[in-house]
């Protein structure tokens, strides 16, 4: 009976994992379990309403995303649409950036080969949230890459659950970004990885990773501006190496041609003045490389110099030259409006009323970074500060990062989402560094320190067992109390990020809900109703005229030709769309009879109070109307500089098309008790004009709760 | 006249399904756990085939069983 307790011994030993296997085994599970958290952290939309596209691009995306799977990639990529902005159309093909519907389309195709027989638009709501796991993932190989592998899972738990990046990622967001920031920092990743090893092999990822991040995002643009940079600071530290130089070449090359294979990028790499700093770049470096050659030939020091002189000078004069003769002779076009309003943020203000209005393109409030960031705000700098005591080529490249995007977030809220990776991997740094440093001294021993005690602190960063210095006798406390400080941040970071995404960041925007009067949910469902009654009660030909926000969604869901939409590529005719808004009836009639429409579409707010309906949108489409068509004066529907729709308000507004649109029949209407009939709940005040009579147009259809309003064009009269 | 047809009924009963699923989930999991680790921790030589090839079997099959109980558990009758 011995031999029992030491086989049971045995067996216990041969289940107990070593210190090797134990770790793999954490690292593991805390990635299984990072992926499927941030895969199930966008999921609340879905579970509280159903699976549905939200916003208004992605259901651009979801009808060509249809139009793939039902045509093939061939007529995809040829497609001229006819049903929107009539009567120009619009060459779908040649200008959309491909890579989100073919991607869905492929994960599409692969389960239905494996015989999971999923409908498109289940796979289109879920594609974000699993790229948003994937990101995670790419997260830590290039935490790992950047520190080590303790930052790396740091940063893969911050970028699951971080706000900056969930709110263009829930389940049913179907837009590029969802896409775009996994193949962006894909790309980072894979450009470190090459300079940091110098392989042929990973500098040609990143030229793919290139050019799947051109296919699904017009942002490449950063991609394409922060390298070339991150190569000119490396040159200029002294940090040129054979590494360097095959890591960028290959990449600006390669990644180049590839980017010129999609139709609506084109040959910008070679001709828009946004991309020329690559270029420049990419000479500077063979310049480099010719005179490192020639420095190995020649002995001379002194001749060197002065040969290094001349072929620099002549180098950035010719450089400089051929710049100024592209730009002059137009060859080069100078930056666009969407990028210049970025290095100067009046630019758009004053020149381009259509990017001025879109409320994602507004500065950033310091609320909209405290609400998306949580503490990673103030690990941003402490991580700077790691990264800066151990600079080496990636960490160089890190903090490039995270100051230029941290700097194009602060210019416009929509890119905090781009600034997101490189703040959640420079606060991993300062995080992980930090635990480590404070879990070091935990685990060290009490050691007495015969020579001088200046040597003895230095050496709890460098070797595991550590010893402590024997002039502060509470160090074990205090790094208890910190550490119990790390770990309570880090969980108020957790509940703040899912509360916010609950609350904030998980509403479809095409369905509302409010509380009731009792406290019970009540749904608002008016978008849809109106689109389905315009799909099922309209002849086929009908064309739509609306404001260019609801474009996409009347294609998408109403199946019918809009006059203009989303994309606003052509300003003229979107005010075109504001000068009949903006007229009286009799001169808005003409335009509409011009433009052939059939049914006028308004969104009106004030039986609900919901604030995003189009009578507070209304000074934008003056604004566009009036940028274009000198009949349309906005001070015409102001008084005294203020925008009223009340007894007090301009006779022009009281009387223009879009007035009488919202607030037909909506003078009899009791809207809240105690107020008089007619009180607009989203602007708070009693309407001037009550009694709206239509001579041209007749009331088709309205919703519900009259969120959603549809009106009929009637033919001309048979008589006088 | 053909006899009644008896309904069709499952050899587990359903109230068992969630717990089935849990169980045999967990344990499908340890075991590619340990089968993981010991792939990602040995060396070529010290490698066994029959130890790889029976805790590879093993913890399939009760993964796969457990996959089938979570789908039937959360109502995708497959």
């Amino acid at each position: 009976m011995a031999t029992m307790p030491a086989s049971a011994s045995d067996l216990l030993k041969s289940f107990k994992l070593k210190t090797k296997q134990q770790e793999l085994l954490i690292r593991v599970s805390i990635l299984c379990l990072v992926y499927i958290l941030a895969f199930i952290t966008r999921l609340f939309s879905v579970l509280r309403y159903e699976s549905m596209i939200h916003e208004f691009d992605p259901y651009f995306n979801y009808r060509t995303t249809l139009y793939l799977t039902e045509n093939g990639f061939y007529d995809f990529w040829n497609w001229f649409d006819y049903e929107s902005w009539y009567p120009l159309g619009r060459i779908v093909g040649g200008t959309l950036y491909p890579g989100l519907m073919v991607t869905a389309v492929l994960i599409y195709r692969i389960l239905r080969f494996l015989r999971f027989a999923v409908h498109i638009r289940e796979v289109c709501v879920l594609t974000a949230p699993f790229f948003a796991s994937n990101t995670t993932l790419v997260a830590y190989f290039f935490g790992k890459e950047i520190w080590d592998s303790g930052a790396g899972l740091v940063a893969a738990i911050l970028i699951a659950v971080c706000p900056g990046y969930i709110s263009r990622s829930v389940a049913g967001s179907y837009d590029n970004e969802g896409v775009a920031i996994f193949a962006l920092l894909f790309t980072f990743y894979v450009f470190v990885k090459a300079v940091n090893t110098g392989s042929l092999a990973w500098s040609l990822a990143s030229a793919f990773g290139y050019f799947y991040m051109v296919s699904a995002w017009g942002g490449y643009v950063f991609i394409i501006n922060l390298i070339p940079l991150y190569v000119l600071v490396l040159l200029i530290t002294g940090r040129y190496s054979m590494r360097l130089y095959v890591a960028y070449n290959c990449m600006y090359i390669l990644g180049m041609l590839l980017a010129m294979q999609i139709r609506f990028v084109g040959f910008q790499h070679v001709q828009s003045g946004e991309h020329m700093a690559a270029m420049g770049v990419f000479f500077l470096m063979q310049v480099f490389y010719f005179l490192d050659w020639v420095k190995h030939m020649l002995s001379d020091t002194k001749l060197f110099q002065a040969f290094l002189r001349i072929t620099v000078t002549s180098a950035v004069a010719v450089g400089g030259i051929a710049l100024g003769l592209g730009m002059v002779s137009g060859y080069i076009s100078p930056w666009t409006g969407r990028f210049y309003s970025l290095l100067d943020p009046t630019y758009a203000k004053d020149h381009i009323p259509i990017i001025a209005s879109v409320s994602e393109h507004q500065p950033t409030a310091w609320s909209s970074f405290m609400f998306d960031f949580h503490i990673l705000l103030f690990l941003f700098p402490a991580g700077l500060y790691f990264c800066f005591k151990r600079l080496s080529d990636a960490t160089i490249f890190i903090v490039m990062y995270g100051l230029t995007s941290m700097y194009f977030a602060g210019v416009m809220v929509r890119l905090i989402l781009v600034a997101t990776p490189a703040v959640c991997l420079i606060s991993a740094i300062a995080v992980s560094a930090t635990v480590k440093n404070l879990t070091v001294l935990l685990r060290s021993k009490n050691k007495v320190v015969q020579t001088g005690s200046t040597k003895g602190s230095g050496g709890s960063k460098s070797s595991s067992k550590a010893l402590l210095d024997q002039s502060q006798p509470f160090q074990k406390n205090g790094a208890i109390a910190l550490l119990f400080g790390a770990f309570y941040l880090l969980s108020r970071y957790a509940t703040h990020c899912t509360w916010v995404t609950s609350e904030a960041y998980s509403s479809p925007s095409i369905v509302l809900a409010a509380r009731g009067a009792h406290g019970n949910r009540v749904i608002f469902d008016d978008y849809r109703e109106a689109y389905f009654w315009l799909r099922q009660n309209t002849p086929q030909d009908a064309k739509v005229m609306s404001w260019w926000d609801y474009g996409y969604q009347i294609t998408a869901m109403g199946n019918r030709a809009v006059i203009v939409d989303n994309n606003t590529w052509n300003n003229t005719h979107i005010a075109t769309v504001g000068r009949a808004m903006s007229s009286y009836e009799d001169e808005a009639i003409e335009i509409i009879r011009s433009l052939d429409v059939d049914y006028v579409l308004v969104v009106f707010g004030g039986v609900t109070g919901y604030s995003s309906d189009d009578i507070n949108k209304f000074l934008w489409m003056v604004r566009i109307g009036g940028g274009v068509f000198p009949v349309i004066k906005e001070p015409d529907y102001l008084v005294n500089g203020e925008y009223r729709v009340d007894k007090g308000a301009a006779p022009k507004m009281l009387n223009c098309l879009m007035y009488k649109l919202c607030y037909y029949r909506f003078g009899e209407m009791m809207t809240e008790y105690g107020k008089p009939p007619g009180y607009d709940r989203a602007r708070g005040v009693e309407i001037g004009n009550k009694d709206v009579k239509l001579e041209h147009l007749e009331e088709a259809f309205t919703t519900s709760n009259w969120i959603v309003r549809i009106y009929r064009v009637k033919p001309p009269n048979n008589r006088w | 006249m053909a006899p009644p047809a008896k309904p069709i009924t499952s050899p587990v009963s359903d109230a068992w399904y969630p717990t089935l699923a849990l169980l045999m989930l967990s344990i499908g999991l340890v075991v590619t756990a340990s089968f993981f680790i010991y792939e990602a921790t040995s060396s070529k030589r010290n490698r066994c085939l029959a130890k790889e090839l029976i805790t590879g079997g093993v913890a399939s099959v009760f993964l796969g069983f457990g996959s089938l109980f979570l789908l039937l558990s959360a109502g995708v009758y497959v």
